[in-house]
C-alpha cells in the first residue's frame, strides 16, 4: 500500500520481485531498464508522448491479486464474435484463462510451458523481438505466463480464431506475451481483441504487450488487432512480425479504446515475394491519445507492401503517426506505400505525422505522403438539405472516410462490430 | 402563396463584400414551374442555397415565407423536412453509405418530422421499385454508395430520385441540366415532369433555353446583378435564346 504514495517511476526503480531475480534474461532486461531510466520528450521516439500523465497515475508496476480491494472477482466476459465461438482463447492479465480449437493440430499452450518444454524455442524467439524500449524491457523481466500459438505446416483454416487480451489489474500493470507462429503454405485468419474484463467500468490500468508473429513460407494471413481497452487505461503495444518467402500477411490495427495508446509495430521482410499490407484505423474522443509507430525493413528484393493508416479525431484528442519503409541495398524490386490521413472534428484535435522512407537499393517503386482535413461544410449541407439530422449526416460522412478500412474486413461480423466501435466513439 | 420572397438581401458571412441579392422579390403559387435564367455570377444558384439554409450565406434584410411560415427561422433539416428540396448542381458522394440506406434514412427522417410512423426495409424496399420503376432508373443505382463513382448524369437522376422518394412541396433544382448529354436531358426532364403535381410548385434554374424544351415553364425569370429585372412567361425563354442576356436586360 505504501508504494501507491510514491511516483510512478519510484514504483519502478524501487521493484523487487522474486521474478526478476529467477532467470538471467529477465535480470538483464532489468537491469538495461534502470540503466536506460524513462524516456522523456527530447527522445525522438517519445516526442509526442505524453509521460506526464501517465505518471500521474498510481499505477503499480506489478499486480497482486491480494493487494487489491476492488479486484473483479467475476470472470472475466468479453465480446465474442459469432464465427469464433469454437475458436478463441482467452487471457487474463497475460495468462491463459481458456481455449478451445475446433482444428486438434494447433498447438495453445503458455509460453512459460512451451519455453521450459522446448529450449529451443525460448533461446530462438525470447530474444528477437528486436526493438528496446524502456516499456519492452519491463515485458521482458515482467512477464507471465504468456501465449504460445502454433499452426503447424500446411493447415487451412475455414474459421477465424478469436483471441482475447483481457486486463483486470486495477490500478497495476499487466503484461501479455504472444508468440504466435504460422508455419509454410498455411491460411489464417485472426482476431486479437484487447479490451478491459469489465467493459462497464472504465478502470485504470497499464497494459504492456508485446506480440511476437512469424508468418512461414508461402502462407496467407490476417490479423485483425482491436484496441478496446478501458477509456481510463494505458497501452503500449509492440507488436514483431517476421515475413517469410511468397508470404501475405494483411495486419489490421484498430484503435478505440485507452485513454494513451502507443502501438510500434515493426515488419522484417525475410524472403523475396512477400506481400504485406498494414491498415490502421483510429478513432478518438476526448482526450484520447493514440501513437503509431511502424518500421518496415525490407530486406529482401521484390516484396511489396501498402500502409494505410486513417484517423478520426473527435474533441481534445491527439494522434500520432510515424512511420518509417527502410529498402535495404539489395531490396531490388520493391513496391512500398505509406499513406495516413486524418479527419478532424474539432478545432481542439491535434495530429503529428511523419511518413518516412530510406531507400538504399536503386529499382524501386516507393510513396508516402500524409493528409489532414475537416468534412467539408458542403458535404455536411448536403446531408441536412434531405432532412437528416446533423448528428447522423456527421456521423455518415465520417464513416464514409474509414469505409475504405473498414470494407476490406473479411470477417462479416467483425466489420460491423468495427463500425459499431466505430460509431460509439464519435 | 407557396413561396414568398420579399425584398431579400444576403451576403456571404462574415464579408464585408457587397450584398450578392439585393432586395429580391419572388412569389410562386402551387402548380407553377418557375424558370430562373441568368449569366454566371447574377445570384441564381445563392438564391437557391439561401432558401434551403446554406449555412455560408447570411440575410441581412427581407423574408422568406414557405406557406406563410418565416423560413429563416429553421435550420436546413427543418426546411427540408418542412417540403423544401434542393437539387444539386454538384451532388455530393458519400462513399460507404449504401443509396437504399440513405433514402431510407431521409425518408424516415420526414416521417418523424410529421409524427407518422418509420417504413422499415422491407415496406420501403418496395416503395423504392415502384419510384425506380416510375422513373426508369437502373437498379444498379440503389445499390450503390450515395453518387459515389457516379457519372455526371447518373448523380442528377439520382438527385430525381431522391426529389421522387421525398416528395417536397416546393423542389429547387440548380442546373439539373449541367453536364448532361442530350438523352441523359431528356431522361431527367421526363423524370421530373412524371413528378408533376398540382399541390406543388418547381424552380428550376438554368443557363439554358433547351431544358425549358422538355419542361415547360410557367414563369420565367431573369435574374440580374443580384435582383429579378424581368419576368414573363415562357416565350421570355425564347426571346433571351434568340437576343442573349445582353439583349434582355438592357
Amino acid at each position: 500500500m505504501i508504494l501507491q504514495h510514491k511516483t510512478w517511476q519510484d514504483n519502478f526503480m524501487t521493484l523487487e520481485t522474486a521474478l526478476i531475480e529467477s532467470d538471467e534474461f529477465r535480470k538483464q532486461n532489468w537491469q538495461s531498464f534502470l540503466d536506460k531510466g524513462f524516456p522523456n520528450n527530447s527522445d525522438e521516439e517519445w516526442k509526442y508522448f505524453n509521460f506526464e500523465e501517465l505518471f500521474a497515475q498510481t499505477i503499480s508496476p506489478v499486480y497482486a491479486e491480494n493487494q487489491i480491494d476492488s479486484k473483479q472477482e467475476n470472470s472475466s466476459q468479453t465480446f465474442v464474435l459469432p464465427e469464433c465461438e469454437e475458436n478463441q482463447i482467452v487471457l487474463e492479465n497475460g495468462q491463459i484463462k481458456s481455449h478451445k480449437i475446433s482444428n486438434d493440430k494447433i498447438i495453445i499452450a503458455s509460453l512459460d510451458q512451451a519455453f521450459s518444454d522446448y529450449a529451443d524455442l525460448k533461446v530462438k524467439y525470447l530474444n528477437q523481438a528486436s526493438q528496446q524500449n524502456i516499456f519492452t524491457l519491463q515485458n521482458n523481466s515482467l512477464w507471465e505466463g504468456g501465449l504460445f500459438f502454433y499452426i503447424p505446416a500446411n493447415t487451412v483454416l475455414n474459421q477465424p480464431i478469436q483471441i482475447s487480451l483481457l486486463s483486470n489489474s486495477p490500478n497495476c500493470a499487466n503484461y501479455s506475451r504472444n508468440l504466435i507462429i504460422i508455419e509454410d503454405n498455411c491460411q489464417a485468419e485472426i482476431f486479437i481483441y484487447c479490451s478491459g474484463s469489465n467493459s462497464s467500468v472504465d478502470e485504470l490500468y497499464l497494459h504492456n504487450l508485446i506480440n511476437q508473429i512469424i508468418i512461414g513460407e508461402n502462407s496467407q494471413v490476417k490479423i485483425f488487432f482491436v484496441q478496446n481497452e478501458s477509456k481510463n487505461a494505458f497501452q503500449i503495444a509492440y507488436t514483431d512480425i517476421k515475413l517469410q518467402n511468397n508470404s501475405s500477411l494483411d495486419f489490421y490495427n484498430l484503435s478505440f479504446g485507452a485513454k494513451t495508446s502507443k502501438h510500434l509495430i515493426q515488419s522484417d521482410f525475410l524472403g523475396e515475394g512477400i506481400n504485406h499490407n498494414l491498415k490502421g484505423l483510429y478513432v478518438l474522443k476526448n482526450s484520447q491519445a493514440c501513437h503509431n509507430q511502424v518500421i518496415f525493413n525490407h530486406n529482401k528484393p521484390n516484396c511489396s507492401s501498402n500502409q494505410l493508416f486513417k484517423g478520426i479525431l473527435n474533441d481534445k484528442s491527439r494522434a500520432e503517426f510515424s512511420g518509417i519503409i527502410k529498402v535495404k541495398e539489395k531490396a531490388n524490386g520493391t513496391a512500398a506505400k505509406q499513406l495516413n490521413k486524418n479527419l478532424l472534428l474539432s478545432p481542439e484535435a491535434k495530429v503529428d505525422t511523419r511518413p518516412q522512407l530510406e531507400i538504399k537499393a536503386d529499382d524501386v517503386k516507393c510513396s508516402h505522403g500524409a493528409t489532414i482535413g475537416q468534412l467539408q461544410s458542403e458535404e455536411i449541407f448536403y446531408l441536412l438539405s434531405r432532412g437528416i439530422s446533423r448528428e447522423k449526416a456527421l456521423e455518415i460522412l465520417t464513416f464514409g472516410f474509414a469505409e475504405e478500412i473498414i470494407e476490406t474486413i473479411s470477417i462479416p461480423s467483425l466489420k460491423s462490430f468495427t463500425g459499431k466501435l466505430l460509431t460509439l466513439n464519435l | 402563396m407557396l413561396l414568398q420572397i420579399k425584398n431579400l438581401k444576403a451576403t456571404i458571412k462574415n464579408s464585408d463584400a457587397e450584398p450578392i441579392l439585393k432586395g429580391l422579390n419572388l412569389e410562386v403559387k402551387p402548380n407553377e414551374i418557375h424558370a430562373i435564367m441568368g449569366p454566371n455570377g447574377s445570384g441564381k444558384s445563392t438564391l437557391s442555397k439561401i432558401i434551403a439554409g446554406h449555412p455560408d450565406y447570411e440575410v441581412i434584410e427581407g423574408e422568406i415565407l414557405f406557406n406563410g411560415q418565416n423560413l429563416l427561422d429553421l435550420e436546413v433539416t427543418e426546411r427540408a423536412n418542412a417540403g423544401i428540396f434542393l437539387g444539386f448542381q454538384y451532388p455530393i458522394e458519400v462513399p460507404g453509405v449504401n443509396n437504399a440506406d440513405f433514402l431510407r434514412l431521409a425518408y424516415n427522417s420526414k416521417q418523424v418530422f410529421e409524427g407518422k410512423e418509420e417504413l422499415d426495409p422491407l415496406d420501403f424496399n418496395e416503395l423504392l421499385e415502384n419510384k425506380i420503376k416510375l422513373l426508369n432508373i437502373p437498379p444498379y443505382f440503389i445499390e450503390r454508395s450515395l453518387n459515389e463513382g457516379f457519372s455526371g448524369g447518373e448523380k442528377k437522376r439520382n438527385e430525381i430520385l431522391q426529389m421522387a422518394i421525398l416528395e417536397p412541396i416546393l423542389s429547387i433544382l440548380d442546373e439539373i441540366d449541367s453536364g448532361l448529354d442530350i438523352d441523359a436531358l431528356k431522361l431527367v426532364s421526363e423524370s421530373i415532369n412524371k413528378l408533376r403535381n398540382p399541390d406543388k410548385a418547381l424552380i428550376l434554374i438554368t443557363h439554358y433555353q433547351r431544358l425549358l424544351d422538355y419542361i415547360e415553364p410557367t414563369h420565367v425569370h431573369i435574374m440580374y446583378q443580384g435582383l429579378i429585372v424581368r419576368s414573363g412567361g415562357a416565350e421570355l425563354a425564347l426571346e433571351l435564346e434568340k437576343n442573349g442576356y445582353a439583349g434582355a436586360v438592357n
